[in-house]
């Protein structure tokens, strides 16, 4: 039972730290949290229903899902990011990006409002379980693990090796030098949105088949993005991953014993508690949370 | 990020709009009086968020939980007992401004977007107590309960509740409209441009902080009895965290801190969400679309865009109740002299006492047992090389950073473990290296701020006094203050239309209304022009000897701390190099090897 519970928090713990990265690898590189992240999410899912719809196969459903959510990325950063750099004031970012969630979950509701308030999206596989040794492992969760697991080697693969991935880096660290050395700040910046909201994205579609899609999902999902990023630390992609895993497993268990409805507090008193007593996480360092 | 609304024309309209709203409700159907209350409610919430995000700067989220918490209050009360409705109204308003005081609690630790993330989950922790709350919260459907009832005085429940909340709506504009116009505003709004100089205004933060979410706790408690009260029923859905969101959006939409913007917000929020109800997610689109054009094209908040002649208006509000204080001011200073106090004999015990002073930043030893006297009624040079510790020891003598080991004595009391607040209020006044004014506000406010602080500890006698005439005071002695550094003329200009020198002399004048004992003066003449230079060697020799205030003066134009200073205390990475007269220091070899290199002349002239 123990091995269940933890191979299906490990496979949901992956999705969120997947989500938690996206928002981290933003605020690492430009400073800002996107609350539209949550909102970038639930569009991937709703992307990938409709592209399936149209009778994509799987696979490439999810990459054009997650594609487009990149491009809305993009323009996120260019419409409510860019223009507002020189103010520099977190409200009026926060404002920005809270309005742009607005105006992304607006659409979805108008769209596909009359389609009813929740879908539901095709399963990867049908449902059905492996024998591994002993243990009974559900094929969705490790398809879903499985999948999480290729886009975080790739994400840090892409992140520490390769030259997109280092300059990004450079221009988190210090956005002004890298402006003197001939980088291309701007465009780095939109990389940096545009890798985010693609992590978002592969992560809405990847969990989407495992509960219903609706408007509305992307606040809870942002909620776990900030309990994973908060427990490992804002500025610590390594961190951040395995915060979402922690998060991951203590939801399940805690689901397990007292009851699904409990599932949902592990986020919020992550949150709480490591905010107020240790506002920097397992692994980030203080100077961008303290007063 | 905010401008005050001129408590005045605030009052006048809202007699008026009050009266006039009072006679619709006899014409007015049901569901027309509904939504004008549902929309002076939200007033209400957004003068309340306006409080925490406008006025103190803080981005916390809570308030739609808050809200809920006094709707929920109300309505479990109204429930089980038979509780008046205005009692629930008192009970939901407390409870409100106790969960709120909770809230400020990472606010004193956490910053802005991290403020956001925690006050915002624990708002939709309580959507989910409310959510699960069981019998007590009844869950998903909501909380039902008779609704209050009017029928003794004749009226509807809905015509009661809309006339209660008329009421209600007018005594919090009153209300708060009196706070922006005091110095409780006016600290609010230091804190939240300049939290780090408000202690040495003797501002304790903590304290301020806290008050300032209860005045919005408050509020938003109360709106939800309110809210509960008129729909006999809460539901946690109309405390989620789209509610939040709406909130946020009036304030953003309206301005920040503007009373006036808050209305506007609300009005129009509502009435977006209200015209729109029929199209399924048109709202939200609405609201997000609208609310980026207003950040990307007036981020001030639509309430500034309005004709040239608001903007007049709005200029006039800035002054509030500086206006008014001028014309006093005119009539005092033509009345009477303003008493100087008399200069202390040179003999007492020292103004200040730097007892071997330690401070280590990581590996840096700032500060290495550092000790000197400054002695009463003088001037006292502190130079030194760059990175030598001038600004540190500054910091460490007015509490703005702690000290590692060492004691620091003002007018004989042990000051070393006393917070930053509490040493300006032993009469240390301070100047920034960094200008730091607060923009929102006019010059005269800015040392209005200082002025609060001196009157706080000094003899006039507040507590009794009308809040009127503190604000007249207040206005005087920063009038004083700035015809004494010779900035009378910009009383009403906004802190950051001056020059850099212009401010700096805003900040002498600031900090002399403080009515300071002790004086420390961090770099008053960097980046100054030579005749600018002059003007402030002169005001300092004034504010020794007309003033009798101990000047401790850190600078590195060389020639004005040798001419001013009765003694020199020279810093050198961390340590004292040397002390003694102008004299001495200027002719002692390890300085000037400090300064210019072991070979140069002997007498240092920077500027002649």
């Amino acid at each position: 039972m123990l091995f269940n519970l933890l191979f299906s928090g490990l496979a949901l713990g992956a999705i969120y730290a997947l989500i938690a990265l996206g928002l981290v690898v933003v605020f690492k590189g430009s400073g800002v949290i996107n609350f539209a992240h949550g909102a970038l999410f639930t569009l991937a899912a709703y992307l990938g229903y409709t592209l399936l719809e149209v009778g994509l196969p799987y696979g490439l459903a999810l990459l054009g899902a997650a594609l487009g959510t990149l491009l809305v990325g993009v323009a996120i950063e260019r419409i409510a990011y860019r223009p507002l750099i020189r103010n520099r004031n977190p409200v009026v970012f926060k404002a920005a990006s809270i309005a742009c969630a607005f105006i992304v979950i607006g659409l979805l509701r108008a769209l596909y409002g009359q389609q009813g308030d929740f879908l539901s999206y095709p399963p990867i596989v049908e449902a059905g379980a492996l024998m591994v040794g002993d243990f009974i492992v559900p094929v969705q969760q490790l398809i879903l693990l499985a999948c999480a697991t290729v886009a975080l080697l790739a994400f840090g693969g892409f992140f520490r090796f390769s030259r997109a991935g280092r300059i990004m880096q450079a221009v988190a660290e210090d956005p002004e030098a890298s402006r003197i050395v001939g980088i291309n700040v701007d465009r780095v910046f939109m990389l940096i949105w545009g890798a985010g909201a693609f992590l978002g994205g592969v992560s809405g579609v990847l969990l989407a088949p495992v509960t219903m899609i609706y408007p509305d999902m992307g606040l809870y999902i942002l909620i776990k993005a900030f309990a994973a990023a908060a427990l490992g630390g804002f500025d610590h992609l390594g961190g951040v991953v395995l915060g979402g895993l922690i998060l991951g497993v203590l939801e399940i268990c805690l689901g397990f014993y007292f009851g699904t409805k409990y599932q949902e507090i592990v986020g919020f008193a992550v949150i709480l508690l490591v905010l107020v007593f240790r506002p920097q996480g397992l692994f980030g360092s203080a100077r961008f949370v303290r007063v | 990020m905010s401008t005050r609304d001129n408590p005045y024309l605030l009052r006048s309209g809202l007699c008026v709009a009050g009266l006039l709203l009072a006679a619709a409700s006899f014409f007015a159907n049901d569901y027309q009086l509904h939504v004008m209350t549902i929309i002076m409610i939200n007033i209400m919430l957004a003068v309340s968020l306006n409080w925490v995000m406008g006025y103190l700067g803080q981005l916390a989220l809570a308030n739609a939980a808050i809200f809920g918490i006094g709707a929920y209050t109300a309505a479990i009360l109204m429930a089980h007992w038979p509780v008046p409705f205005p009692l629930a109204m008192v009970a939901s308003a407390i409870t409100g401004s106790a969960v709120s005081a909770l809230v400020a609690l990472p606010a004193l630790r956490l910053k802005g977007f991290f403020l956001a993330i925690a006050t915002l989950t624990f708002g939709v922790f309580a959507h989910w107590i409310f959510l699960h709350g069981g019998s007590i919260t009844a869950g998903a459907s909501g909380l039902a309960f008779r609704r209050p009832d009017f029928s003794a005085f004749g009226l509807e429940a809905t015509t009661g509740m809309f006339l209660i909340s008329l009421v209600t709506l007018t005594a919090t504009l009153w209300w708060t409209s009196r706070l922006v116009a005091s110095s409780f505003g006016r600290c609010a709004l230091c804190i939240s441009e300049q939290e780090m100089i408000a202690p040495t205004l003797g501002i304790n933060v903590t304290r301020h902080k806290f008050k300032v979410f209860l005045v919005s706790g408050v509020i938003a408690g109360g709106s939800g009895a309110l809210f509960a009260g008129l729909l006999g029923l809460v539901d946690p859905e109309s405390f989620n965290f789209g509610q939040m969101v709406l909130q946020f959006m009036m304030v953003v939409l309206g301005g920040f801190g503007s009373i006036v913007g808050s209305i506007v917000g609300a009005v129009l929020v509502t009435g977006l969400i209200e015209g729109l109800r029929a199209f399924k997610g048109l709202h939200e689109i609405a609201l997000g679309v609208s609310m980026l054009a207003v950040i990307l094209f007036a981020p001030r908040g639509l309430y500034r865009l309005g004709s040239s002649r608001w903007a007049a208006l709005g200029e006039a509000r800035s002054g509030g109740s500086a206006l008014r204080g001028m014309t006093v001011v005119k009539a005092a200073t033509t009345a009477e002299t303003s008493t100087r106090r008399s200069v202390p004999a040179a003999t007492e015990a020292p103004a200040l006492v730097v007892d071997s002073v330690s401070k280590q930043f990581g590996g840096l030893r700032a500060v290495d047992a550092v000790s000197f006297e400054v002695k009463q009624g003088s001037i006292h040079g502190l130079i030194g090389p760059n990175g030598s510790g001038k600004s540190t020891m500054l910091n460490l003598i007015t509490r703005t950073t702690a000290l590692d080991s060492g004691r620091i004595v003002m007018f004989r009391q042990d000051v070393s473990a006393l917070s930053g607040h509490r040493t300006a209020a032993m009469g240390v006044g301070r100047t920034f290296q960094n200008l730091q004014l607060v923009g929102e506000l006019t010059v005269l406010e800015n040392v209005m701020l200082g002025a609060d602080s001196g009157m706080q500890r000094g003899s006039d006698n507040i507590a009794a006094s009308s809040l009127s005439s503190r604000e007249d005071t207040s206005a005087r002695i920063a009038m004083e203050s700035l015809e004494f550094v010779g900035m009378g003329g910009f009383a009403l200009s906004k802190g950051t239309e001056l020059s850099g020198g212009q401010m700096r002399l805003v900040e002498i004048a600031r900090a002399l209304a403080t009515r300071p004992r002790l004086l420390l003066l961090d770099e008053p003449a960097a980046g100054l022009s030579l005749n600018r230079i002059d003007t402030v060697r002169e005001l300092i020799l004034k504010i020794n000897r007309e003033l009798g205030v101990t000047v401790v003066l850190v600078e590195h134009v060389l020639n004005l701390v040798l001419e001013v200073s009765d003694n020199i205390t020279v810093l050198s990475a961390g340590k004292v190099l040397a002390s003694g007269t102008p004299e001495q220091v200027r002719n002692d070899t390890a300085v000037q090897a400090a300064y210019l290199g072991r070979r140069a002349s002997r007498q240092p002239k920077i500027h002649e």
